[in-house]
C-alpha cells in the first residue's frame, strides 16, 4: 500500500536543489548581514549639543586636535571638556539657544552626556596616539568627519577590518604632518609607500591589542 | 544605564593646591556619581572614567549578547555615554596614568612608595626606588593596601552611638572639648594614638601638651617595638635604632627576629640579606644564617641552621651563648662576664653554643646578631653587648636615634590611659584598635563606656567605636597629608592620591584642631612642619614641589653612629630573668598578612596563603608534630588553650619546625567588626595576651572533640624526590657551580613544530631561588595589577583560587621537627614549545613574536584543555563570575571596581586565564618608546611580581639585549628550568638556591 | 541474498551448495520451524499491539531522568561549571569521563551492523538493528558532555571553521577539533546506516497497518512517509543492497577511527599517564566491550519483555559474551601494558602515576575496575557461564560499571597528581554532576523506550534471509503456504530469487 504517487519520484531531486540553494542563500545573508560593516557602518545617535563637525572641522578648518587635544599622547582621543567650548563660545554665539546645554555644564560643573559613537569591543585596547604617531590620518578609520553635521560610523571597525590594515600598513599611511588633513589622497609611489611603512610593525599576535 | 545607587563623593578640602588640584576637580561628585555607574546593566558594573574609553566588563556583555553570538561590540546595546570633564584638571591626560610619590608608615618604618593613579582612582602601589627605607620594593601590606581603600565597609559618616552625624557636628564637638578643657587645662583629657613618626604629629602632640598642660598622651599598638627600645635605654641609655648590614655581615644570629618578614624595616633586611647570598661564580661567598625562634617563621624558613626553642628558653640559650663568648673565647664583656656565670647549657644542644660561638668569634666584626621584638628588653641589650664585644658595633651595626625620644614602653602606657579613664572627662583615641587588641586584663571597654565624651577616630566602625560615644572616620593613608620619619630619619612626605572617598579627619587634622591652629589642614600642618624643619625659608615652594615631587627631603637621614655601651647597666639588667617554663607556652606571633588585625577586611590578604603553612582564610593554632601526636590531634581539630581561667578554642595545625610544647597563636583574626570579609573569620587570640606578659605565657592545651575545616592552597609537602624547587650545600656549588641544570637537564628532542625566531625582543624572566624569602609579596602585587578576584575559602578548599603567581613550599629533609624549607615562585612559564598553545580548539592561546604565550580572552570558551596540559598548572579558570557574584552570591561591591586597572581584561566567568609577563606593561612601554623615537631600554619594562620582590629574586627583561639585567641572570650557573626533561623551552628560568650550612653542626 | 553482487557465496548458491548460512559453517540460527510469517508477527508485535503497562512504567522513569538532565543543564548554563566539581588540577572530571564512557557504548551497533557484515556474521542480524539504534542514542548522549562542559557555550561555534569577522580560524591541531569532526562523522553515517537498514522493514509495517480508523492512518502515513516509498522491486533491492554495503564499508574505518580520535585527547597531551602510544587501539578494544556489554543489558532485558528468544537465541548471546571475553582480555592486556611500559620508560612521573592509580587515593576506583573489566569476565572462559542468562546480564552491567571507572581513573586519577606536588590536589563530584550523568540516562531510555514501541527492533528483512526457507532451491509453495496474501508486499519475501 503506497501512499507516493509516483509522480512524487522526482522529490528527492527536488528536494536535494532546494536544500542547496536555500542552504547557500542563508550562508550568504548570515556571511554579509550579520557583520561589523552592517552593524557599525552608520550609526549616527543624536548628540546632546547638535555640535556640527561640518561646521568646526569642515568650513572653519579647525585642526582635530584643537578640541582632541591629546589624541597623539594618549590612548584616548578625548572629548574635550566643556571649558573648551568655552573657551570661544563665551565670545561667539555667547547667547545661541543651541549651545544653552553648554552653558549650563559650565556653570554647573556636570559634565554633557556625550553619546558615544565609535566604540570597540571593550577587550580591543585600541590606541590613537600609537597609530596617529605610525602615520595612520584620523579620516583612514573615522572618515570624512569635516563633511558629517552628525558624526556617524564610516567604517566596519571589525578585527577583519583591522587586520587588513595590520597585515599591510603601507597604503594606509600618510605623512606625520597629514595626520588631521581629511582631504588627504594617497599620490605617493608603491616605493614611496613601502618607505613609509618600512619602519611600521603593527602586531598580528592577540596581546597586541587584547590584554 | 543602570539603576544601582550613585555613592557620595565628600568634595576635596578648599585647601588643596597644585598637586591637589586635579583630583579636587576629579571628585566632582556628580560626574565621578556617572562616572561609577555601571556601563552594562545586567551589572559587571564597572567604573566607566569619566572621558576615557571603558575597557572592562567586556566579557559580561558577551553573555548578554549571547543571542547575537559572536557580535559583541558590533550591536550598540546599551547606548554608552562619554562623560568629559566640566572643567580639566590641570596635567590630567585622560587614559595616561599618573604617578605620585607618597608613604606609609610600617611598624616605625616610613615606607616611600610611587602610586599610580587613573583619572584620580589609585590602582597600584609601587616602592620608591629612592627611598632608603623601600628600595624600590614594598611589602606585602603595601601592596594590599590599596584595597583597603576601596574597602566597602569603610565608614561614610561620624556616628553618635548608632546615630549619624555630620562633620559639622565634629567640629562643634571638637570646639566644645577645647573649651571643657581649657577650663581645666586639659586635666582630663586623655588622647590614645598608636605611636607615631611623623614630626608633625610630634609638633602638634607639644603644641596641644603645651595648651593643655594637664593633658596625658598615650601610645599603644599591639605589634611593637618597646623591647627594643628598652633594650636599648638599657644598652646605651637612650632609645636608639639599630641598622644591621645583612650584606657585609658573614655570621648572622638571629634570636627569635623575623627580620626578613614582619619586623621593623624588613624590606631593607630582606634586600640586603639577599644581596649578601648572590653567587654567580664559584669564588663568591655568602654569609651564614643561624636562627633560634620560637617559631617557625619566614626567617626561619630562609636560615642555614635552625634551632627551636621554646619562648622561655630563649633567653638561656643567649646566655649561654655569651658566657661561652666569655669563657671560652675571651671576648671583653666586663661587669657582664660576671654576671653570667650562673648562666647553664641545660637542655640546650651544645652543638649550637660552641659553634655558633666559634663562627661568631671567627667573624669578630663581620658578624651580626639580633634580636626580635617578641624577646625582652634584657634579651636585647645582652645582644648590644655581645655585638659589640664582637666589634660589630660601628661595622655592621650602626645607630640613629629614635623619632620619638619621648615614647615609653607600650604596655606600661595603655595600662596607664586604662586606669587613668577613671576620672576622665574626655578620651580621644587617634587610629589603632585597643578595644579589640590591647591587653585583655585591661578591659577598656567598660573603662571607655564611663568616660563622659569618648572619640575614636578609625577607617572602619570597629570594636572600638562600639564601646566610645563618637566615632569619626579616619582617612586612608593613600587619602592624607602627613609626613614620616624614616628609621634612619629620613622625612618622608605623605600626599593624599584621592579625597577621602567618604570624608574622614586625619591625626594631624584632630591634633591641629586641638591645637588651635587655624589652618589645620593637614596639607597646611605638613607644610608648616617642613617649612620649621627644612629650614627653608626663601624658596620654600621649590623646595616643597621637590620634596613632593621626590616624596622625601633629600638628605634629611641622620649620620648613624656607634653605640656606646654601657655593660654594668646590661648586668643589673640581666638579673632579673623568667625562669624557664616547663609544659606548654603560647607565643603570641604579629601575622604577617593580618600584621596586627588592621588588614581583617582585605580579601587579597585573607586569601593569600600563609607563607609556612600555605592555609587561607583563617589562623590556626601551630604546633610541633611531635607535640600534636603527643595531644593525640591531627590537623584541624579544635583545640582548648587556657591561661588562668581565660580560654580560647580555634583549630590545631601541625607546622614542622614548631618548638614542641609551644603554641603559635596569630594575632588579628576573629573581628567582631572588621566588615563583610574579615567579621569572625579566624579565631581571636588577644583573650590570652595579659600586659603582665605580652609575647608569650604558659598555657594549658587541651584536645576538643570535633574538628574544623581549613582551605589550604597547597596541602602536599613533599617534592616526591623530583627535582623541582633545586638547592643545594656550597660545597656542592662550589664543586659544581652549574650542578642545577645537571639535575634538571634539558633534553635534545626535536621540536614538535618549526621553531619560532625571536628576531626583536626575546622576553624572559629569572627567578633566584636563592634570594626568595617567600614573602609573598608577589602574588598581592600581581592580583592588584591584574585584577585578579579572590573566590573565598569554600573555592580555595575546592582548588579555584586564582592566584597568576602562587609560592610553593616544599619541606625538605627527613626529620619533621627540623625541616629545611623551599620556597618557589611560579607563574606561566611562557614555554617556547607550549603545551597549552596546541591543545585550543579555538586558538585563544597562541605564541607571540616575542616567545610569550598570549592569552586572549575573550577567544576562550573554556575548554580547559590547556590547564589539563600545563605541567605547571599555572592556568587558572573561573569557574563563576567571580567579578559580578561570588559563590554565596554576594555582589561584589562597586568600590572594588575602582581598583581595577583598565588595562587589563576583567575575565568573566568560564575563561581561563593566566600570567601574561604583564604585557600590558610592555605594550604601554612600547608605545611610549615608539612615540619618544626610542629603542625599549632595560628597565623601561617591570613586570609587577618582580617590581614588589623585597629581595630582588625576580628578573624581567629582554633576553635578545646581552647586557639586560636578565640576560646576566641568566648566565648565572646556577640557572635551570623547571621540569625541562618536558620539552617545552620553559621560557622562565631559575636559579637554584644554595645553603650555607657549618659541616661542624653535622658533626 | 540477493545477487546485487556476485560473491563466492552466490556463485556457490548457483551451483546448489545448502543454506547460506550453512555454507558459512553455521547451524541455523533460529529455530528451524519458523517461518517468515512467524518471524514477521513477533517483530511486528510490540509496535501495533496495546501498550504493555510495562512500557509506560520504563518511559515514565525514563522521561523523569530527561528531565533531570534538563534541570542540571539549566543550573549548569545559568551558574556556570563551577556547579560541578572541576578544579584545579583536576580541569577534567566526570564531564569527560561521561563523554568518552557513552561514546565507547555507542560502538558496538556499527562494529555490528558494519564490521560483522562485511564479515558475514549471519548471526547479527538477530542484534544489529537493536545495536545501532543503542549506537545513535549513546552517541547523542555522549554529544551532551563536549558542548556543555565548556566554560561558555555560547561560543562553542567557534570550533566551527565558519566565515566570521574575526576572520579567525578553529586550530586544527587541537585533538579536540579532531574529536568534533570524528564523533559528528560517525554519528552521521551510524544514522544513515541505521535508517537506511530500517526501510524495507518500515514498509512491512506501513502495510501490515491497514484499516482506516485514524490512528491506523496515521500509522500508514508515518511508516509510509519514511520507508520512501519502498516496493521491494528487483531495483529498489538491488540499491538497497549496493547502499548498505558501501554504508557499511564507510562506517567500518570509523568504528575505529572515533575512538582512536578521543583518544588522542588524552595520547597527544603532556600528562604522565595520559601521554602514551598504546591509548588508540586500547581505547577501541575498551569501546567494543562495554559496547557489547550494553547491548547485552539491554537486549536481555527486551528479549524476555517482548519475547524474542527464538529471534535472538542463546547461540547469539553466547556468540556476544565471546567477544566480551575477547576484547575484556585485550584491555587487561593494555593494563597490563601501562604498567610495564611505565616501569620500564624510567620517568619517574610516569611510574609515580600509574603506582598512584594502584595505590593512591582513588586506589578503590582503580581496582574496581581491574575486578570488573578483566577478572569477573573471565568466567566466560566456562560454556555453562557463557550461556546462562543471569550471569551474563550481571557481568555485562558490571562490564559497564568497569568501563566507566575506566575512564574515570584516566582522567581523574592522572590529573590530581601530576608534576608538582605542590599543586596536587582531589576531585569529587557535585549533585549537579551526578544530575547530568543520571539525566543523560533518562534521555537515553526515553529514546530506546520510543524506539521498542514505534519500530522494528529486529532487522525483519535481514533476518529472513537466514531463514532455511530463504534458500533458492526450496519450493515457492512453501513460501506461499505461510505468506497468507501478503504476496503483494514484495518485502516479505526472503530475497528475489533468480526467475526459472
Amino acid at each position: 500500500m503506497q501512499i507516493f504517487p509516483k509522480t512524487l519520484n522526482i522529490l528527492p531531486l527536488a528536494l536535494a536543489f532546494v536544500t542547496f540553494v536555500a542552504g547557500g542563500a542563508v550562508t550568504g545573508i548570515v556571511w554579509f548581514y550579520f557583520s561589523p560593516k552592517n552593524f557599525q557602518v552608520g550609526y549616527a545617535p543624536e548628540q546632546p549639543v547638535a555640535y556640527s563637525h561640518r561646521l568646526h572641522a569642515g568650513q572653519l578648518g579647525m585642526d582635530c586636535r584643537y578640541c582632541h587635544a591629546n589624541v597623539e599622547s594618549s590612548a584616548e582621543a578625548m572629548v574635550p571638556p566643556t571649558q573648551t567650548c568655552m573657551g570661544c563660545h563665551t565670545l561667539v554665539k555667547a547667547q545661541s539657544p543651541r549651545l544653552q546645554v553648554v552653558r549650563d555644564s559650565w556653570a554647573s560643573g556636570e559634565p554633557i552626556e556625550w553619546v558615544r559613537v565609535h566604540k570597540l569591543p571593550d577587550h580591543a585596547y585600541f590606541n590613537h596616539a600609537a597609530h596617529l604617531n605610525a602615520g595612520v590620518g584620523c579620516a583612514s578609520c573615522h572618515g570624512r568627519i569635516d563633511q558629517m553635521e552628525v558624526v556617524a560610523i564610516s567604517q566596519p571597525l571589525g578585527m577583519g577590518w583591522c587586520l587588513d590594515c595590520h597585515r599591510n600598513p603601507g597604503p594606509h599611511l600618510r605623512p606625520r604632518d597629514q595626520i588631521t588633513n581629511m582631504a588627504w589622497e594617497q599620490t605617493a609611489s608603491e616605493e614611496a609607500v613601502q618607505a613609509l611603512a618600512a619602519n611600521v610593525h603593527p602586531p598580528e599576535n592577540c596581546s597586541g591589542c587584547h590584554r | 544605564m543602570s539603576k544601582r545607587e550613585k555613592y557620595s563623593f565628600a568634595a576635596a578640602p578648599a585647601t588643596a593646591k597644585k598637586f591637589w588640584k586635579s583630583l579636587e576637580a576629579k571628585e566632582n561628585p556628580a560626574a565621578f556619581a556617572k562616572a561609577a555607574e555601571p556601563e552594562f546593566p545586567m551589572g559587571v558594573g564597572t567604573v566607566e572614567d569619566a572621558a576615557s574609553v571603558s575597557r572592562r566588563g567586556f566579557l559580561t556583555v558577551a553573555t548578554a549578547t549571547a543571542a547575537a553570538i559572536g557580535l559583541e561590540g558590533c550591536v550598540r546595546r546599551p547606548v554608552e555615554q562619554i562623560l568629559p570633564y566640566a572643567q580639566a584638571p590641570e596635567y590630567l591626560n585622560p587614559g595616561v596614568p599618573m604617578h605620585y610619590a607618597t608613604s606609609v608608615e610600617r611598624r616605625g618604618e616610613a615606607l616611600g612608595l610611587l602610586v599610580t593613579t587613573h583619572e584620580g582612582r589609585p590602582t597600584k602601589i609601587e616602592g620608591n626606588p629612592e627611598h632608603p627605607a623601600s628600595l624600590g620594593s614594598t611589602d606585602l601590606l603595601a601592596q594590599a593596601m590599596v584595597l583597603d581603600l576601596y574597602d566597602p565597609d569603610r565608614s561614610n559618616a561620624p556616628k553618635q552611638g548608632e546615630a549619624k552625624k555630620t562633620f559639622a557636628d565634629v567640629d562643634a564637638l571638637m570646639a566644645s572639648i577645647v573649651r571643657t578643657h581649657s577650663a581645666d587645662a586639659g586635666a582630663g583629657l586623655r588622647i590614645l594614638a598608636t605611636p607615631s613618626i611623623s614630626p608633625s604629629f610630634l609638633r602638634l602632640r607639644a603644641a596641644v601638651q603645651q595648651r593643655f598642660p594637664q593633658a596625658k598622651f598615650y601610645t599603644w599598638t599591639p605589634v611593637n617595638e618597646s623591647n627594643a627600645r628598652e633594650g636599648a635605654r638599657l644598652a646605651f641609655g637612650e632609645p636608639v635604632v639599630a641598622h644591621h648590614d645583612y650584606q657585609g655581615a658573614k655570621i648572622i644570629l638571629s634570636i627569635d627576629s623575623d627580620f626578613l618578614q614582619t619586623e621593623s624595616g624588613s624590606i631593607r633586611s630582606a634586600r640586603r640579606f639577599a644581596d649578601g647570598r648572590r653567587l654567580s661564580q664559584a669564588t663568591d661567598s655568602m654569609s651564614r644564617l643561624y636562627v633560634v625562634e620560637s617559631t617557625h617563621s619566614t626567617t626561619g624558613a630562609n636560615a642555614d641552621h635552625r634551632l627551636a626553642l621554646a619562648p622561655s628558653k630563649i633567653t638561656a640559650y643567649l646566655r649561654a651563648l655569651a658566657k661561652e663568648l666569655a669563657t671560652a673565647h675571651r671576648i671583653e664583656l666586663g661587669p657582664l662576664g660576671a654576671a653570667l656565670q650562673g648562666a647553664s647549657n641545660a637542655g640546650l644542644p651544645t652543638k649550637w653554643i660552641s659553634n655558633v660561638a666559634k663562627e661568631l668569634v671567627g667573624a669578630r666584626g663581620r658578624s651580626v646578631i639580633v634580636a626580635g621584638s617578641r624577646q625582652p628588653a634584657a634579651v636585647h641589650a645582652l645582644v648590644h653587648a655581645l655585638n659589640a664585644a664582637l666589634g660589630n658595633h660601628g661595622a655592621t651595626i650602626v645607630f640613629s636615634s629614635v623619632a620619638d625620644t619621648t615614647e615609653t614602653d607600650q604596655t606600661a602606657s595603655i595600662t596607664a590611659f586604662a586606669a587613668g579613664l577613671e576620672g576622665a572627662k574626655t578620651a580621644i583615641i587617634l587610629g589603632g584598635n585597643p578595644v579589640f587588641d590591647a591587653p585583655a586584663d585591661l578591659d577598656l571597654a567598660t573603662k571607655l563606656a564611663r568616660v563622659e565624651t569618648s572619640l575614636h577616630f578609625s577607617g572602619t566602625h570597629d570594636e572600638t567605636c562600639h564601646a566610645t560615644k563618637w566615632h569619626v572616620p579616619r582617612a586612608h593613608e593613600l587619602e592624607s597629608w602627613g609626613d614620616l620619619r624614616a628609621l634612619d630619619g629620613t622625612v618622608t612626605i605623605q600626599q593624599p592620591l584621592i579625597a577621602p572617598l567618604f570624608g574622614g579627619r586625619t591625626d594631624l587634622e584632630v591634633l591641629a584642631q586641638l591645637a588651635g591652629e587655624r589652618n589645620w589642614r593637614g596639607y597646611y600642618v605638613v607644610r608648616q612642619t617642613l617649612r620649621g624643619a627644612a629650614g627653608v625659608q626663601n624658596g620654600f615652594e621649590s623646595e616643597w614641589r621637590r620634596v613632593l615631587h621626590r616624596g622625601f627631603v633629600a638628605g634629611s637621614a641622620e649620620p648613624p653612629r656607634p653605640g656606646v655601651i654601657d655593660m654594668s647597666r646590661v648586668a643589673t639588667a640581666l638579673g632579673r630573668s623568667e625562669p624557664a617554663v616547663d609544659g606548654f607556652e603560647a607565643v603570641f606571633l604579629a601575622c604577617a598578612k593580618m600584621l596586627d588585625g588592621r588588614h581583617a577586611n582585605n580579601a587579597w590578604l585573607l586569601e593569600l596563603p600563609d607563607p609556612l603553612t600555605r592555609i587561607t582564610w583563617d589562623n590556626v593554632a601551630l604546633l610541633s608534630p611531635k607535640t600534636a601526636s603527643e595531644l593525640g590531634v591531627r590537623n584541624g581539630d579544635m583545640i582548648r588553650v587556657t591561661r588562668d581561667g581565660t580560654s580560647i578554642e580555634l583549630p590545631a595545625w601541625k607546622l614542622p619546625g614548631q618548638p614542641d610544647k609551644a603554641v603559635g597563636l596569630l594575632m588579628g583574626w576573629g573581628r567582631k567588626h572588621a566588615g563583610r570579609y574579615g567579621n569572625d573569620v579566624g579565631f581571636d587570640v588577644y583573650p590570652l595576651r595579659r600586659s603582665d606578659a605580652l609575647h608569650s605565657a604558659a598555657v594549658q592545651v587541651a584536645k576538643l572533640a570535633g574538628s574544623y575545616p581549613i582551605s589550604q592552597t597547597q596541602d602536599h609537602d613533599s617534592m616526591e624526590g623530583r627535582p623541582i624547587a633545586i638547592d643545594g650545600t656550597l660545597e656542592e656549588f662550589k664543586a659544581d657551580p652549574t650542578f642545577a641544570i645537571h639535575r634538571s637537564p634539558t633534553p635534545r628532542t626535536l621540536p614538535l613544530w618549526r621553531e619560532v625566531e625571536y628576531r626583536g625582543h626575546k622576553w624572559g624572566l629569572v627567578i633566584d631561588l636563592g634570594a626568595c624569602t617567600g614573602c609573598n609579596t608577589c602574588v598581592i602585587a600581581c592580583q592588584s595589577e591584574n585584577n585578579i578576584p579572590t573566590v573565598g575559602k569554600a573555592m580555595v578548599a575546592k582548588g579555584r583560587e586564582m592566584h597568576w603567581i602562587r609560592i610553593d613550599r616544599y619541606f625538605v629533609g627527613e626529620d619533621a621537627n627540623e625541616p629545611e624549607v623551599a620556597f618557589q615562585p611560579l607563574a606561566c612559564q611562557q614555554c617556547e614549545e607550549a603545551p597549552c598553545e596546541n591543545v585550543c580548539p579555538v586558538e585563544a592561546t597562541a605564541h607571540s613574536p616575542e616567545g610569550l604565550n598570549d592569552m586572549a580572552y575573550n577567544r576562550c570558551i573554556g575548554t580547559r584543555y590547556c590547564a589539563n596540559n600545563c605541567p605547571y598548572k599555572a592556568r587558572r579558570f573561573n569557574y563563576f563570575n567571580w567579578h559580578t557574584k561570588n559563590e554565596a552570591d554576594e555582589e561584589v561591591p562597586p568600590t572594588r571596581q575602582m581598583q581595577f586597572n583598565p588595562n587589563v581584561t576583567v575575565r568573566m566567568r568560564g575563561v581561563m586565564e593566566k600570567c601574561t609577563y604583564c604585557v600590558q606593561r610592555i605594550e604601554t612601554a612600547r608605545t611610549a618608546t615608539k612615540i619618544a623615537g626610542r629603542p625599549m631600554r632595560d628597565g623601561d619594562i617591570n613586570v609587577a611580581c618582580a617590581q614588589a620582590c623585597p629581595s630582588n629574586a625576580i628578573t624581567f627583561g629582554d633576553l635578545n639585549d646581552a647586557a639586560s639585567r636578565v640576560s646576566r641572570q641568566n648566565q648565572v650557573s646556577r640557572h635551570y628550568k623547571l621540569l625541562a626533561d618536558i620539552g617545552a623551552q620553559p621560557r622562565t628560568t631559575f636559579l637554584a638556591k644554595v645553603r650555607n650550612p657549618n659541616p661542624e653542626m653535622s658533626a | 541474498m540477493s545477487e546485487a553482487h556476485f560473491t563466492p557465496v552466490e556463485e556457490e548458491l548457483a551451483h546448489g551448495a545448502e543454506s547460506p548460512i550453512e555454507y558459512l559453517g553455521e547451524r541455523n540460527l533460529l529455530p528451524p520451524t519458523m517461518t517468515m510469517r512467524q518471524l514477521t508477527e513477533t517483530v511486528c508485535a510490540p509496535t501495533e499491539l496495546k501498550t504493555p503497562k510495562a512500557w509506560w512504567i520504563g518511559f515514565g522513569i525514563a522521561l523523569m531522568g530527561a528531565g533531570i538532565l534538563g534541570a542540571s543543564v539549566s543550573w549548569l548554563l545559568f551558574k556556570g561549571v563551577g556547579v560541578w566539581g572541576n578544579n584545579s588540577p583536576v580541569s577534567w572530571a566526570w564531564d569527560i569521563t561521561n563523554f568518552v564512557w557513552w561514546i565507547g557504548i555507542g560502538h558496538a551497533g556499527t562494529l555490528i551492523s558494519a564490521i560483522l557484515f562485511l564479515f558475514r556474521q549471519k548471526w547479527r542480524t538477530s542484534i544489529n538493528r537493536f545495536a545501532e539504534a543503542m549506537t545513535i542514542f549513546a552517541v547523542m548522549c555522549a554529544g551532551i558532555y563536549p558542548g556543555l562542559h565548556t566554560g561558555r557555550p555560547w561560543f562553542d561555534y567557534y570550533m566551527f571553521p565558519v566565515p566570521n569577522s574575526m576572520v579567525l580560524w578553529p586550530q586544527f591541531k587541537s585533538p579536540l577539533m579532531w574529536d568534533i569532526f570524528a564523533v559528528s562523522t560517525y554519528f552521521t553515517v551510524s544514522a544513515l546506516f541505521w535508517y537506511v537498514g530500517l526501510i524495507p522493514d518500515l514498509a512491512t509495517l506501513r502495510d501490515r497497518s491497514t484499516g482506516d480508523t485514524l490512528p491506523r492512518k496515521v500509522r500508514r502515513f508515518a511508516y509510509g512517509f519514511f520507508s520512501l516509498g519502498w516496493r521491494g522491486s528487483n531495483r529498489h533491492w538491488q540499491h538497497y543492497e549496493r547502499a548498505y554495503m558501501i554504508l557499511a564499508g564507510l562506517s567500518t574505518p570509523l568504528v575505529l577511527s572515533v575512538h582512536s580520535i578521543v583518544s588522542f585527547d588524552f595520547a597527544t597531551s603532556v600528562e604522565p599517564g595520559w601521554h602514551t602510544t598504546i591509548f588508540p587501539p586500547y581505547f577501541v578494544a575498551g569501546a567494543v566491550f562495554s559496547g557489547f556489554a550494553m547491548v547485552l543489558t539491554l537486549m536481555l532485558v527486551c528479549r524476555s519483555v517482548f519475547d524474542m528468544k527464538d529471534v535472538v537465541t542463546m547461540k547469539h548471546l553466547e556468540l556476544m559474551n565471546k567477544i566480551m571475553l575477547t576484547t575484556g582480555s585485550l584491555v587487561g592486556y593494555a593494563y597490563a601494558m601501562e604498567f610495564f611500559v611505565a616501569y620500564y620508560s624510567g620517568n619517574q612521573y610516569e611510574r609515580y602515576v600509574f603506582l598512584n592509580r594502584a595505590i593512591g587515593p582513588y586506589a578503590w576506583a582503580y581496582w574496581s575496575m581491574i575486578a570488573c573489566n578483566v577478572i569477573f569476565p573471565q568466567v566466560f572462559w566456562w560454556k555453562r557461564m557463557r550461556t546462562s542468562i543471569p550471569v551474563m546480564f550481571v557481568i555485562s552491567i558490571l562490564i559497564n560499571i568497569g568501563m566507566w571507572f575506566e575512564r574515570f581513573v584516566i582522567i581523574v586519577t592522572t590529573l590530581h597528581r601530576d608534576y608538582l606536588p605542590a599543586v596536587w590536589g582531589m576531585y569529587s563530584p557535585t549533585i549537579w554532576d551526578m544530575g547530568v550523568y543520571i539525566g543523560t540516562f533518562g534521555f537515553f531510555f526515553t529514546c530506546f523506550l520510543l524506539f521498542l514501541r514505534w519500530l522494528p527492533m529486529i532487522a525483519l528483512a535481514e533476518v529472513k534471509a537466514t531463514l532455511p526457507n530463504a534458500h533458492p532451491r526450496k519450493s515457492h509453495a512453501a513460501d506461499h503456504a505461510d505468506d497468507h496474501g501478503h504476496d503483494t508486499n514484495l518485502a516479505e519475501e526472503p530475497t528475489a530469487l533468480p526467475a526459472e
